[in-house]
């Protein structure tokens, strides 16, 4: 593997060469700071750049057009990244090795037209797509309590506070999309493309040189180049009192979701310590929750913890039954207790640290992983892969007791089933 | 050990077979992780079958039920084993087969022996049948829930008369909870024979030194040779149980599901597992006249999802849409559009160029890797190792002649409603 930084004017090219895929994998980021009124345009604005494009007319033709250079895959979405939001073009498609030569140029600049060539009629996106995406998209709204976890996602979204602002709830994001216009959507694209970092990754087997002359070719941006943005967000402060929530719904099942906030996280807490963490409290068959409210007690299918150390954050989820709220709950704290007062397993320590060495190691393997590892080390300067192996190494078991100590249960939140099943 | 290998795509697999009749296939390719994946060929769908010198039924959810209890040992963790080595195991149930896996790049033999000895160790009590009654209900709760379960549940119950299809993989509630060791061990004396299992394995492996793990494993133990498994003949009708039921939930928006029930032809049914995709793409897909359709209409709050499932003796076409409203109006389109069988060569081709790309994509990643092989063995019988000349010569009159017999008359439709009154 070899990888290259391309350092031109107006943003810059990543490439990384690799034998080991038939594919060749392309990522192409936009980066702007986090605000609250981004949640109004997003939804709509990554259904209007894969959908429209001011090449084709319908979304028949765009797939002819995708399935003549053999179908590659593309998506369009955005991310949370901290204090960072990103809007991601991902693609992938099978190297001209493997069908036509020319493909490979041919398949850039199909990927690349999504999102630098938006259909664009007397300043604003297409009218006939915005009004049906923007119709789509308010129902989607209106009937997510038809589907418990994404409901309860929202919920808990809603009544946590990683930000410095409140999220939206699904009644203002109704009102905000309803009062969307097509222009004032295009603004929102402009400010993008106008003020975003641009950066463009791409891993195969080819030679980086002509590759990034495709790329630079292909891109007609004038934006100019930005400063690389820190993304991470320091949590201060907390419910003393976690705020627990409990709606109640017409299902047989109750969802829960417990957010947590780690206050005052150090650097290297957050690159290597909350995983571990995370992992020993809910991340496979034998970690704590799995073990206790699964297996030892019959309490549920699926209980797991998952971290955002970028936003200083973890949540607990779990399917239980409404009744066994209080006996679930009682169990996650004590063992929260248990990894503060390190009441767990060196094997099972060590056990987390190898399965981190071999996510380490795998990242070769996938070309999705080695392009986000490569856009990691970029965004939020993760360590190369020996260094992070040797900090690991020297993680202990004090490291993790130490951080769960700033690990503070925030608020709860059940959607609770009243049907009986 | 043969070698064999898939035309124009870059895979090579080896193959062979131990005396106790379990058929090994490893295929290397460069990655550091390895992917391994035991495939018992029994599934939810099989429920009455010959133990002893006597026919028996079991309940639903039985295979479901016994994939979570091969990982109970008496003196082993299987999860602490994997996951002491650093690799993520599990297991899935479907219609047809039970496969256990685990993916890792260290400690691999440990984790291989851990492998083979969760699928011939059963230890099954009347405790641990016990508690893992509480952990699968709540798996099933989930999918007593989700709209698209519902209806899709209830439309597999409506459309087959006998066969094991009519019920859930999970089972009901009630059938999980009356599971006991003895059913599990009946089910489990029968099916879990080498000669009733496939082992796959790929990624960065030594082919020979894997060899000879496998067959020293094997030598150690004593399985009955050749056992025969019978299972119960069970005649299916081509009409279904009920052509249309309507089930009411307190939600939102309306969900759709239908299945055409077709019976097979004896022809070629690599061939026509292929056209009848095709042919869903072709009229349902991105390349269909009602990709644009139906995006337009506000009333559509999905696209409409097409599937073929392939039972011993039908072809399950089947369709699930989320709609606001107008829901007789939506099964009139999928019904008039699949019956007009309005074929396109220029799409066609296309189509064509999409499955080779995805051919070859599907050699790219270990666990991709043995789902071809298995699902070859468990669909064919055999490795199709031709499929990309296979695809590239298909013929377009042919297609149109196959897609012409079809018999559509047979369907279910289970819809469901908001509650009268909400």
């Amino acid at each position: 593997m070899k990888y290259k930084k391309y350092d031109l004017d107006n943003y810059d090219i990543h490439t990384v060469t690799t034998d080991r895929f038939k594919t060749i994998g392309l990522a192409v980021t936009f980066r702007i700071k986090n605000e609250k009124i981004h949640d109004k345009y997003i939804p709509m604005l990554w259904r209007m750049l894969i959908d429209t494009n001011s090449k084709y007319s319908s979304l028949k033709e765009i797939s002819e057009a995708s399935a003549n250079i053999y179908d590659p895959y593309i998506n369009i979405g955005f991310t949370g990244s901290g204090s960072e939001d990103i809007l991601t073009l991902s693609g992938t498609f099978i190297n001209e090795k493997y069908t036509e030569k020319g493909m490979n140029e041919e398949s850039i600049k199909f990927l690349l037209d999504f999102i630098f060539k938006p259909k664009i009629i007397e300043g604003g996106f297409d009218e006939e797509m915005f009004e049906i995406h923007k119709a789509k998209l308010i129902d989607y709204y209106k009937s997510t309590k038809d589907y418990p976890k994404a409901y309860a996602e929202s919920r808990i979204h809603e009544e946590t506070q990683y930000y410095d602002y409140k999220e939206y709830s699904l009644d203002e994001l109704i009102k905000l999309t309803e009062s969307l216009t097509r222009e004032e959507l295009y603004e929102f694209y402009k400010k993008i493309i106008n003020t975003g970092k641009l950066d463009i990754f791409i891993c195969g087997n080819f030679d980086s040189d002509e590759i990034k002359n495709i790329i630079s070719n292909n891109i007609d941006f004038k934006g100019k180049k930005k400063k690389k943005p820190v993304h991470q967000i320091i949590q201060t402060t907390y419910n003393k009192k976690p705020k627990i929530i409990i709606d109640k719904s017409a299902n047989v099942q109750s969802f829960l979701i417990i957010a947590f906030k780690v206050i005052n996280m150090t650097d290297y807490e957050s690159k290597y310590v909350l995983l571990i963490y995370s992992w020993i409290l809910g991340g496979g068959f034998n970690s704590l929750l799995n073990q206790k409210v699964r297996e030892e007690n019959s309490l549920c299918y699926y209980i797991y913890s998952s971290q955002n150390s970028l936003v200083s954050g973890l949540k607990i989820y779990a399917g239980i039954d409404g009744k066994n709220f209080e006996t679930v709950y009682e169990l996650i704290k004590k063992e929260l207790i248990n990894i503060e007062n390190g009441n767990f397993s060196s094997e099972l320590l060590n056990s987390v640290k190898k399965f981190y060495y071999r996510s380490l190691e795998s990242t070769e393997d996938y070309q999705s992983d080695m392009l986000n590892d490569i856009i990691k080390k970029e965004f939020i300067e993760t360590d190369d892969t020996k260094t992070r192996k040797e900090i690991m190494e020297k993680l202990t078991k004090e490291d993790v007791m130490n951080l769960a100590k700033k690990i503070h249960i925030d608020t709860v939140y059940l959607l609770k089933g009243e049907k009986n099943g | 050990m043969d070698k064999i290998s898939y035309n124009k795509i870059d895979l090579d697999v080896y193959n062979f077979n131990l005396d106790n009749g379990l058929r090994v296939f490893l295929s290397k390719i460069p990655r550091n992780e390895i992917h391994a994946r035991m495939t018992v060929l029994y599934g939810g769908a099989t429920l009455e079958f010959k133990a002893g010198n006597e026919y028996t039924k079991v309940p639903a959810g039985i295979a479901h039920f016994l994939e979570h209890k091969m990982f109970e040992k008496k003196d082993f963790d299987p999860f602490q084993i994997y996951e002491n080595n650093g690799a993520s195991a599990n297991a899935y149930t479907n219609e047809k087969v039970t496969s256990y896996l685990f993916t890792g790049s260290n400690n691999f033999y440990e984790n291989l022996n851990t492998l083979l000895r969760c699928v011939s160790e059963p230890y099954f009590t009347d405790e641990n049948v016990e508690k893992e009654k509480g952990i699968i209900s709540q798996e099933k709760k989930a999918d007593l829930d989700d709209p698209y379960y519902i209806v899709r549940d209830k439309a597999y119950e409506n459309t087959f008369k006998n066969s094991g299809y009519k019920y859930t993989v999970l089972g009901s509630l009630e059938e999980i909870g009356n599971m006991t060791k003895e059913d599990l061990y009946k089910v489990y004396n029968t099916f879990y024979q080498p000669n009733n299992m496939i082992l796959t394995i790929s990624g960065g492996i030594d082919i020979e030194k894997t060899e000879k793990f496998i067959k020293d494993f094997y030598s150690k133990k004593n399985f009955e040779k050749n056992k025969k498994i019978l299972k119960k003949k069970i005649e299916e009708p081509e009409t279904v149980v009920k052509e249309k039921e309507i089930i009411y939930k307190d939600n939102v928006t309306k969900e759709i599901f239908i299945n055409y029930k077709i019976k097979k032809q004896k022809g070629n049914e690599y061939n026509e597992i292929v056209y009848l995709n095709l042919f869903l793409d072709m009229n349902f897909g991105g390349l269909s006249e009602l990709c644009d359709i139906t995006f337009k209409d506000k009333n559509f709050l999905s696209p409409i999802r097409a599937h073929m499932i392939n039972t011993e003796e039908y072809y399950i076409l089947q369709f699930s849409i989320t709609v606001k409203k107008e829901t007789d109006k939506v099964i009139e389109l999928i019904d008039k559009t699949l019956k007009t069988r309005k074929l396109d060569k220029k799409i066609f081709n296309l189509l064509k160029k999409n499955s080779l790309s995805s051919l070859v994509l599907s050699s790219e990643n270990t666990q991709k890797i043995c789902s071809i092989i298995t699902n070859d063995i468990v669909q064919h019988g055999h490795l199709v190792t031709d499929k990309y000349d296979r695809l590239y010569n298909l013929d377009f009159k042919e297609f149109e002649k196959f897609i012409e017999s079809l018999n559509l008359e047979n369907r279910c439709i289970v819809t469901l409603e908001p509650k009268k009154g909400d």
